[in-house]
């Protein structure tokens, strides 16, 4: 069992493919955190997200017979999990948010100013740390998904414009914004 | 925040970074894990279930042509009792043979004639059910075997054979290579055991020989004698002794009349 739990993601996926449901378990301990969060942060429904999540590791399991390792297996799941929230979105009647058509995402001072007074988030750690949830909540869809991959599934930038299917510039600039407003709206705790 | 590392290319912030780890601690609730694995289970599981997709193909043709016998056999009934003059039975259920005759179209051609084309090679596969083709029996149909009884004393034979089965008139219908194949199947009636031997002697080279010949396979012995004698009458002497010698291996242990003895020798 430890050279299992030594095991790569690929390498898991691939005996779980050859029929090792083990091997299923110990991928899904792993991403099983980050891969919700990443749901629930870019849906906002606990409901709706534990919904996807759900989909998108049965889609998983169908899709092990067709497996072949070409990239990292955390592209290949978050390449799953970005295809099924856009179908969510597209059956939403809002449809696909803007922000995945933007290369670049709006200026960095129109971060909305009002939640910066909240004297509730100004207290501690913990404040902090809530209010950072709240601007990455008033992140742009495709921004807060660069942000979530690369936080989530240490992703590259590279992995990240190749889950997201767009180019590296795009993912590239997609992170630097989220980041850049990040910083802005946590300002008033230096 | 001012010991915050930033990647200049992307903007990364280190310390945003593991604030937002600290806070991020959402998991999905154990009831969907344990829905999650069950399933990703079950369709490892599953597999050796996958091996039975071939085994229902592999008895898909088996099914089919069990199937399509089930119809044929259907069909071939549901035409028996519907349009029994398709169908002769000249082995067997003699009960049949005599309904067949009995149905309203029996004497007329047309309804052998509609026969499906599709169903011929199958019925005539078969040992037990005869169809009667087109070719054989003309568009007269069994018209055209009442042609062949020659007139006069044969006519009187043909009240004889129907008493003994209407089964003969089946045979006649038939071509000769056919009628050669029949086997001996009119006990009780003389005339139609001599048809049965008689039968090469109706081939296409008929000729007035022939038809003689065709109507004494139907006469009662006596009957045989009377038409030598009528053609004795006649001075068609070689006929006579030729018909004659046909009777002598027909009839063996038929003793001639006295006047037969002067000119037929022992």
């Amino acid at each position: 069992m430890a050279t299992a739990q030594n095991s790569s993601d690929e390498e898991l996926m691939e005996r779980y493919r050859d029929g090792d449901a083990g091997a299923f378990d110990l991928l899904y301990g792993r991403h099983k955190g980050g891969l919700f969060r990443y749901m629930l942060r870019q849906c906002g429904s606990r409901s709706i997200a534990e919904e996807l999540f759900q989909e998108v590791w049965m889609n998983l399991t169908r899709a092990r017979r067709t497996y072949t390792v070409q990239a990292k297996f955390t592209t290949y799941l978050y390449r799953l999990a970005h295809n099924r929230l856009i179908d969510h979105y597209r059956a939403q009647a809002g449809g696909v948010p803007v922000s995945f058509d933007e290369d670049d995402g709006p200026a960095l001072d129109s971060i909305a100013g009002g939640r910066r007074e909240d004297p509730a988030l100004r207290a501690d750690h913990r404040q902090q740390a809530g209010r950072l949830l709240q601007l990455i909540d008033a992140l742009p869809e495709a921004q807060r998904e660069a942000f979530l991959l690369q936080q989530e599934s240490d992703m590259s930038v590279e992995e990240i414009a190749k889950t997201t299917g767009v180019s590296r510039e795009t993912a590239k600039s997609r992170l630097r914004y989220a980041f850049a407003k990040l910083r802005e709206g946590m300002q008033e705790f230096q | 925040m001012s010991e915050i590392f930033r990647d200049e290319e992307t903007g990364h912030d280190a310390k945003l970074a593991a604030l937002y780890r600290t806070v991020a601690r959402e998991e999905p609730p154990p009831a969907l894990d344990d829905a999650i694995r069950a399933a990703a289970r079950r369709a490892v599981a599953s597999r050796p279930q996958r091996v039975s997709t071939p085994f229902i193909r592999s008895w898909r043709i088996p099914l089919s042509i069990a199937a399509v016998m089930v119809l044929t056999v259907s069909l071939v009934t549901v035409m028996r009792e519907e349009s029994p003059e398709m169908v002769l039975s000249p082995g067997g259920l003699p009960g049949e043979a005599d309904q067949t005759r009995a149905g309203p179209a029996a004497d007329t051609g047309e309804s052998a004639t509609a026969v499906p084309k599709t169903l011929l090679p199958h019925v005539e596969r078969s040992d037990s059910v005869g169809l009667r083709p087109p070719a054989q029996t003309g568009s007269s149909g069994i018209g055209l075997r009442d042609n062949r009884v020659a007139p006069g004393p044969a006519a009187e034979s043909r009240k004889d054979m129907a008493t003994a089965g209407h089964r003969q008139t089946d045979v006649q219908s038939m071509s000769a290579p056919a009628r050669r194949a029949q086997p001996e199947a009119f006990p009780g009636a003389d005339g139609a055991r001599d048809n049965k031997v008689e039968a090469p002697s109706a081939s296409p080279a008929g000729s007035s020989m022939a038809e003689a010949t065709q109507s004494r396979a139907e006469l009662a012995p006596e009957k045989w004698l009377e038409r030598i004698e009528e053609l004795r009458r006649q001075g068609r002497f070689e006929e006579a002794r030729t018909s004659l010698a046909e009777f002598r291996k027909r009839f063996p242990n038929h003793e001639l009349p006295a006047s037969f003895k002067e000119w037929a020798g022992p």
